[in-house]
């Protein structure tokens, strides 16, 4: 109640109408003949007119991020509508919970840059060593909820999350930056652009380096192990492992109608969140080297209506072990016992290591055309080829067998490679994809648009799909526009899903098919005047053929099969109201409710109601402060599960920023303003959870910046 | 020979001379971003206009232009951008070649463009996208005519003419706010598919609650709303301009080009000196509003049009 009062003070003080004219901007008073501020950033180039998909869809600019005084993309993805960010065991690896689907992993969601993904075939996710992203280089980041198969192909599922880097046109002035804070987080950065002649180029580099979080783990899967096994090694309770050193680079360069985009995504000391084994180690670090290259020319004079593109890109992604990954401390009997709960083995000396490395290749190249010489049509067609391969595997561990000599490894013999054996977790092996897809945008009548898709892949490992996609959008009215929105979508399986060998408990199945969902989206638009847009839309999805680790008839393994079905519908609701010039409140509300249809039980995890609530205010002197709400409300708990619901939470982050000069800016921001105790469910396992008391996040923090641009 | 040769050293000398004496100043704030950049654009248009040596001055807010612009040489053409720069200079009625840009008012003695667009700019805009259109209606302040729009047909105080682009301009006169939304109410029961109704930058009496009125009107007996101000655009108004800095940059670096070939000014001489409407713009088309209109954008039409902004 205390929070509420404090926030409802603030608004009252923000809905003052007195302030003064802000300094820089009284030489500004021509902006009417540009249209807003807005239109000024457009019309010199700083940022493009945004035309949003016919979908239901989200775009938070540069200007936003830096009002929210975030420094890594999750912090910006909590403001859109339906969507939930939460956490993984390993790595406390982001899960985007889109609308009540989740699963292991979060592979149902498509993450691109520059529209290029950057899904890995390992497990289908980002990266198992993803360490965050952060967002200087960011020009905007478009997110689409629903499926967008029909376009994008693959894993374009439960919603698509676009990251647009700045172009060369956008960064008109050097800048660099520091920003320090709790946590030990210290993040350095330096944009740079220019031009010579028709050559445009810029680049971004960024380090942050972090502890990541005071949160602590009161027990872990070690915890039950020394309970039921008598040995009291666990370093529960103990700090979540969320430490990070990132380098993040982008260049871009722009000649004519060609351009060239190169990236890096250098990921050191990366923390192992709670564990893979979901045993703290505090030791455990992971690294990851991520390299991609995009080529790009656009032509739009060869053919009179028609604009051509070609784009080849490739991405060069690891993920590695700095020193040896414990999955159990020293000590540790290990998870190897027998149905009475004797182990095995003695202790481990130096723990149960595993040291599992893959380095992935992935190779695209595309061709789009567009065609606007039909009346009444734009006409898009596009083919193209991707070929992906984990090229190499690695493996040392101190259990399992030894391929050499065909015996159990033993506590306290050293390490063994396994790689290149038959002995390892996962085989070496690529996929090729071949695609082609059309699409025509239809003028049926003067405020009838008709959007019809339709989307064919090949797969060299799981056969064929097509997925299509319609959407209607009426204007009905100077104020009121509706869509009826329709798609379908795959979801690849993963190499984990399909060729994990050696595990002792799951296996995977090269026959698996992809997972498919059907969406059904009606959504409003209605502006019933110029300081308020208010937004809703209504879902309906059925997810099927998910893959799950089912029990085989041995009952000692699990192997994967398409065997689940999900159900969802909900609504999300989302309004802007600009009170006053110096004054922006900007909130959503979005509920789903998801079953579980193989159990006939609610789907566990995602928050069935969230509420995102953001004030975003201009005092006199060019002050600007933005506080945000979030409210993550009523998670389910797995099926079997029988710990109590986990508590709803609400977390506070406030932001102050001050443009001293035309080149100093300053920073403040406050995560988790009043230290809320949030956590994120961790999972269910037998005969407990390891991981009992769910997975904290961190509590306050604060960071300040400065800015310099020249 | 040797008379060439002296010949050819003068001719140099003097161009030297000539040269180093029409500098042109450009003197403008220092804003933030991203309003610096329209000054910027603005500038390096200049700069290419005039094609010879120019000094740019950049002043914060708390420096004065005029102790600056009092110390050049009045050979020198001074380049002042924004209002508040703008105001500072021309209230000291100096004899400087003074030319003022990137401004919303009217300012006397000086040269300049202003940022209000030219009705010939907007209409040649309004008959490619809407040849059907026969009469376009402005509300403006009693006493407005034809011609200052800039319509090339005098200063006649006729409430109709025959504009440029084949159709007719009728100004509807207001005084104020109140009688502009009477008028305005009148007049939506007239207008039809032939009718086009323009909001001027200023002076059309226009606020929120009178735009929102209008445009739903508009949508409803589907007349044509364009504006001078494209925030309108983003409302709901077919379309508007807004200036293409670059270029204005360089129509005023041209001006000051041809001022400063001008004959040096002397003591107390009398020289014309006014304000020139933009003509200088893009273009920007809402793409809703114009789907509404049933206004097929072929590509052709595209190219001509600069910025559109996306359907919802």
């Amino acid at each position: 109640m205390t929070k509420l009062y404090a926030v409802f003070v603030l608004l009252s003080l923000a809905c003052n109408p007195t302030f003064a004219e802000n300094s820089l901007n009284s030489d500004v008073d021509f902006a009417g003949f540009y249209g807003d501020e807005d239109y000024v950033s457009i019309a010199t180039g700083t940022t493009q007119p945004i035309a949003k998909a016919p979908a239901v869809a989200s775009v938070i600019t540069a200007s936003q991020i830096s009002a929210m005084g975030a420094r890594d993309i999750d912090q910006v993805l909590e403001s859109v509508p339906g969507l939930h960010i939460s956490r993984d065991v390993i790595g406390y690896n982001a899960q985007y919970l889109f609308r009540g689907i989740s699963s292991d992993f979060n592979p149902q969601v498509l993450m691109l840059i520059n529209g290029i993904p950057i899904t890995n075939l390992f497990q289908g996710d980002r990266n198992v060593v993803w360490g965050g992203m952060p967002v200087e280089s960011i020009s905007r980041i478009e997110v689409i909820r629903g499926p967008g198969s029909a376009l994008y192909g693959a894993d374009a599922f439960a919603g698509v999350i676009n990251i647009v880097t700045k172009t060369a046109d956008e960064v008109k002035r050097n800048s660099a930056g520091v920003r320090v804070g709790s946590f030990d987080t210290t993040d350095v950065w330096f944009t740079g652009a220019g031009e010579k002649g028709e050559l445009g180029y810029m680049g971004t580099i960024e380090f942050t380096k972090t502890d990541g979080s005071d949160a602590v783990i009161s027990g872990d899967a070690q915890s039950l192990l020394d309970l039921i096994t008598g040995t009291a090694v666990s370093n529960a309770p103990g700090s979540v492992n969320r430490s990070a050193e990132n380098i993040e680079l982008r260049l871009e360069a722009s000649y004519k109608k060609l351009r060239l985009r190169a990236g890096s995504q250098i990921r050191n000391n990366i923390g192992d969140g709670a564990g893979a084994a979901q045993a703290l180690n505090p030791g455990n670090k992971f690294s990851s080297q991520r390299f991609n290259v995009d080529l790009t020319y656009t032509d739009e004079d060869i053919f009179d209506n028609t604009l051509i593109e070609f784009q080849t890109s490739y991405f060069d992604t690891s993920q590695e072990v700095e020193g040896n990954f414990i999955l159990y401390p020293a000590g540790s009997t290990g998870p190897f016992l027998d149905p009475f709960g004797v182990p095995f083995f003695p202790p481990f000396p130096d723990g149960v290591i595993g040291n599992p490395e893959i380095f992935e290749r992935h190779t695209r190249f595309g061709m789009r055309l567009e065609h606007s010489g039909i009346s009444k049509h734009r006409i898009s067609a596009g083919a193209g080829y991707y070929d992906g391969e984990i090229d190499k595997i690695t493996e040392w561990k101190n259990f399992g067998i030894n391929p050499d000599t065909m015996f159990p490894i033993l506590p306290g013999d050293p390490l063994v490679d396994v790689s290149d054996t038959p002995f390892v977790f996962l085989t070496e092996d690529s996929r090729d994809n071949k695609y082609v897809f059309l699409q025509d945008v239809w003028q049926l009548a003067n405020d009838w648009e008709l959007t019809a898709g339709l989307r064919h892949d090949s797969y060299s490992d799981f056969g064929l799909t097509t997925n299509p996609r319609l959407a209607l959008v009426w204007s009905t009215s100077y104020k009121l526009t509706t869509k009826l929105l329709y798609g379908e979508a795959f979801r690849a399986p993963s190499f984990a899903q399909t060729r994990a060998i050696n595990n002792p408990l799951i296996l995977g199945n090269i026959n698996l098919k992809p997972e498919e969902i059907k969406s059904y989206e009606l959504a409003f638009d209605y502006r019933p005047n110029y300081e308020l847009t208010l937004m809703t839309n209504f879902f309906y999805y059925d997810w099927t053929d998910i893959i799950q680790f089912k029990s085989d008839t041995n009952n000692s393994t699990r192997t994967a099969q398409n065997s689940g079905e999900q159900t969802g519908y909900g609504m999300e609701f989302e309004a802007t109201w600009q009170a006053t010039d110096n004054f922006t409140l900007t909130g959503n509300f979005a509920m789903q409710n998801s079953t579980d249809e193989t159990q006939d039980v609610p789907a566990a995890k995602s928050p069935e109601k969230q509420l995102y609530l953001r004030a975003d205010w201009v005092f006199p002197k060019d002050w600007r402060v933005n506080v945000r709400a979030n409210w993550v409300m009523d998670r389910n708990r797995l099926s079997g599960d029988m710990r109590p619901d986990i508590d709803d939470y609400i977390v506070f982050d406030l932001s102050l920023r001050n443009v001293m000069s035309n080149t100093f800016e300053f920073a403040l921001t406050v995560n988790n303003l009043f230290d809320e105790d949030a956590r994120e469910p961790s999972p269910n396992s037998d005969p407990r959870p390891f991981i009992f008391n769910d997975l904290p996040l961190s509590g306050r923090a604060l960071l300040g910046e400065i800015r310099y641009s020249f | 020979m040797r008379a060439l040769f002296v010949a050819l050293a003068a001719l140099i000398f003097c161009r030297s001379v000539t040269a180093a004496a029409v500098e042109l100043v450009i003197v403008y704030p220092q804003v933030r971003e991203p309003f610096a950049r329209v000054f910027e654009e603005i500038v390096r248009g200049a700069e290419d206009g005039y094609g010879q040596k120019v000094q740019r001055v950049a002043l914060a807010e708390n420096q004065s232009p005029v102790d600056f612009v009092h110390v050049l040489d009045r050979q020198s053409p001074v380049l002042v951008l924004g209002n508040r720069l703008a105001r500072q200079v021309s209230k000291q009625n100096l004899q400087h070649k003074v030319i003022v840009g990137a401004v919303n008012g009217e300012f006397n003695g000086v040269y300049g463009i202003s940022l209000t667009p030219s009705f010939e700019s907007i209409s040649s805009k309004l008959r490619f996208l809407v040849p059907s259109v026969r009469k376009v209606h402005v509300i403006a302040k009693p006493g407005t005519t034809a011609g200052d729009f800039d319509l090339g047909v005098g200063n006649s105080p006729v409430q109709e003419s025959e504009g440029l682009h084949g159709f007719s301009l009728i100004i509807h006169e207001a005084e104020d706010i109140r009688t502009a939304a009477t008028v305005y109410r009148n007049l939506m029961q007239t207008l039809d598919k032939d009718d086009a109704l323009w909001i001027l930058p200023r002076g059309s009496f226009v606020n929120n609650a009178m735009l929102s009125i209008l445009l739903q009107e508009s949508w409803e007996k589907r007349f044509v709303v364009f504006s001078s101000n494209p925030v309108h655009v983003k409302r709901g108004a077919l379309f508007s301009v807004y200036p293409n800095n670059y270029k204005m940059g360089l129509s005023l670096g041209h001006l000051a080009q041809t001022i400063a070939d001008d004959q040096p000014f002397s003591e107390g001489q009398e020289i014309v000196r006014e304000m020139q409407l933009l003509s200088d713009v893009f273009v920007t088309l809402n793409e809703r509003t114009s789907n509404h209109l049933g206004i097929n954008l072929t590509d052709d039409m595209r190219e001509h049009i600069d910025l559109v902004l996306p359907a919802r």
